[in-house]
């Protein structure tokens, strides 16, 4: 019997990532009800999976059918919404990244969750992928300790990639480039980017470098990306990133380099059902080793992971969602004030 | 018609024999185009071969020495041609490049070498940045190994140099609405073009290092141009003399 999810939102990080992955799990899971702020979208994605729609957050609550909650909502709501769902006697919250955009939210919210038992999962599809399993263990088998890790984004627009998961009524608005002169709105920019974008990669670079030690320089770039290079347990890490307004196809890779490896993992683009990213190892002595790619991709590997968490197959990890949590918002914080030092320099 | 070549360096003997129409073998002191090695203090043998009547000079993968030394030659020598075959970065290479750029917004590259390679990888990381963002970098801010730089027209440019025990590369990437992709290494230089249609290997370069150099110096005196070499070399030594200086070791 699968589980009746309710989907919080209805922008398309339902429509075109949540509900068309849930479309491929039937037997675990079946959205029975979405609700969003009232612009309608939530009716239109309700009718197309026979699920009730409401302009309520607490009418999606109030859903007896609702037994596993999605938040799909602006970042700044993620957290309310999760505690209204815990104290909705909700059993599962799926929330997508961040999970608060304040360390003292974060630790409300996991509180809050681990004192009542409601199982969390934040939707970090690159974390689940199996391809960063791959990549990990090769690391902890031959590839020696870490000296340095690049992350490279550049992202064309999102709605390249919704076309080709879903359809729309309301097409998403392209994107206009923030003034970025202004320093406080590229520090600004930069510090949503690092809890909104670069998130999706920041559980995983924690697994390899963990302990946040500080931000070296960051900029913004235009027309909207940032550049940030910190510092976490001794390890150097760049971060670039930029979204386009047309372009070539997503590029989206981390490379780590180890004393005698380069480790390339390289991520499909976001929404698509591609499967696994792919992890390619370069030797210093010219040899390549390319993994085979999973057919599931991250998001389905999410989602299978949420099913297993709420069939007692495997634990929550509180204190890791916690720590993750607060690792976005720390060097969001110190990039934004970097860039606002780098301005009066 | 045919340039006198002097050289003692045996890729560059090959260089002469494919190049058997427009390059011939000559003895140190003819007005030939004289190829110096790289290895040391190769501005003593650089201006040697200009007192030896040099029409050109080749200097074959140069090591890394301060930047005073390169302005003070590339002053001393103004005039006379002096070509720079570098070891990770290849002029043909980064001319292809450089004619496939669109307007990146942001660019970047990572290398990585032992801790003697260390200060030639990150010059020449330098260099690959300064081609990928079409212009030479002020240093903006640095970190350990970490660096921040801008062309004059306010595009970013990060470099990360990472000290390996074993191995030496270099990877960068232009960002932007075409992506360009190189890395360099002891086996040559790829380039990936990725656009929307999806990516371009471009083809391997098969020529010598040595022969695209020599080739270059032929053309150049043909042309009477004048090339940047030095004072590209110079402009990515100084910035990699900062970088090198953050991971604890001395450039030379």
């Amino acid at each position: 019997m699968p589980y009746g999810v309710g989907v919080i939102g209805a922008g398309p990080g339902a429509g075109a990532l949540h509900l068309p992955t849930l479309a491929r799990l039937p037997e675990d899971f079946l959205v029975v009800h979405v609700s969003d702020g009232g612009s309608g979208r939530a009716a239109e994605l309700a009718a197309r999976n026979g699920a009730r729609a409401s302009a309520q957050t607490a009418d999606l609550l109030a859903d007896p059918r609702v037994e596993v909650v999605a938040v799909c909502s602006p970042p700044e709501l993620h957290a309310a919404q999760i505690l209204a769902a815990v104290a909705a006697g909700k059993r599962a919250v799926l929330c997508e990244k961040p999970l608060a955009t304040t360390t003292a939210d974060a630790e409300a919210v996991v509180e809050a969750c681990r004192s009542a038992g409601v199982a969390l999962l934040i939707g970090t599809n690159h974390l689940s992928d199996a391809a960063w399993g791959r990549a990990k263990h090769h690391l902890l088998v031959s590839g020696g300790p870490v000296r340095s890790i690049a992350v490279t984004v550049a992202l064309p627009p999102n709605a390249r990639y919704h076309d080709v998961v879903t359809e729309t009524l309301t097409p998403v608005a392209s994107r206009g480039g923030p003034p970025l002169q202004d320093p406080e709105v590229a520090a600004s920019v930069v510090g949503r980017l690092i809890v909104g974008l670069a998130v999706h990669d920041l559980p995983l670079l924690r697994d390899l470098a963990a302990d946040f030690e500080g931000v070296d320089f960051a900029t913004a770039v235009a027309p909207l990306g940032f550049a940030v290079a910190y510092r976490a347990s001794g390890i150097p890490v760049l971060l670039n990133t930029v979204m386009l307004s047309d372009g070539a196809d997503a590029l989206w890779r981390i490379d780590i380099a180890t004393d005698s490896e380069r480790i390339e993992v390289r991520f499909p683009p976001a929404f698509v059902h591609a499967g696994s990213a792919t992890v390619r190892v370069h030797a210093s002595d010219g040899r390549i080793t390319e993994y085979p790619r999973d057919p599931d991709d991250g998001y389905l590997s999410q989602w299978r992971a949420f099913a297993d968490v709420l069939n007692g197959r495997t634990p929550v990890e509180y204190d890791e969602l916690l720590a993750d949590a607060v690792f976005a918002v720390e060097l969001a914080d110190a990039a934004a004030a970097a860039v606002r030092r780098g301005a009066d320099s | 018609m045919s340039t006198a070549v002097y050289t003692t360096l045996p890729e560059y003997r090959v260089a002469i024999a494919e190049l058997p129409l427009s390059a011939r073998p000559a003895s140190r002191d003819a007005a030939a185009v004289h190829v110096v090695t790289g290895n040391g203090r190769w501005g003593d043998a650089v201006l040697a071969a200009a007192d030896a009547g040099a029409r050109a000079i080749v200097v074959a993968r140069p090591g890394p020495v301060p930047t005073d030394d390169i302005r003070a030659l590339a002053h001393d020598l103004t005039g006379l041609p002096v070509l720079v075959e570098r070891r990770l970065l290849r002029s043909d290479a980064a001319l292809r490049v450089a004619k496939t750029l669109l307007d990146p917004r942001v660019v970047t590259v990572a290398c990585a070498a032992t801790p003697d390679a260390l200060p030639g990888t990150v010059r020449d990381a330098v260099g690959w940045l300064r081609v990928l963002a079409r212009g030479t970098l002020s240093l903006r801010s640095r970190g350990r190994g970490t660096a921040l730089m801008v062309t004059g027209d306010g595009v970013p440019a990060t470099l990360l140099a990472t000290v390996v025990e074993t191995g030496e590369w270099v990877r960068g990437h232009a960002l932007g609405e075409t992506v360009i992709e190189v890395e360099s290494d002891d086996r040559g230089t790829r380039t990936i073009v990725h656009g929307r249609e999806g990516e371009t290997v471009l083809a391997p370069l098969s020529e010598s290092p040595a022969r695209v150099a020599l080739r270059r110096a032929l053309a150049t005196l043909e042309s009477g141009a004048s090339p940047g070499d030095l004072r590209n070399l110079a402009h990515d030594t100084e910035l990699a003399e900062a970088i090198v200086g953050t991971l604890g070791h001395k450039h030379p």
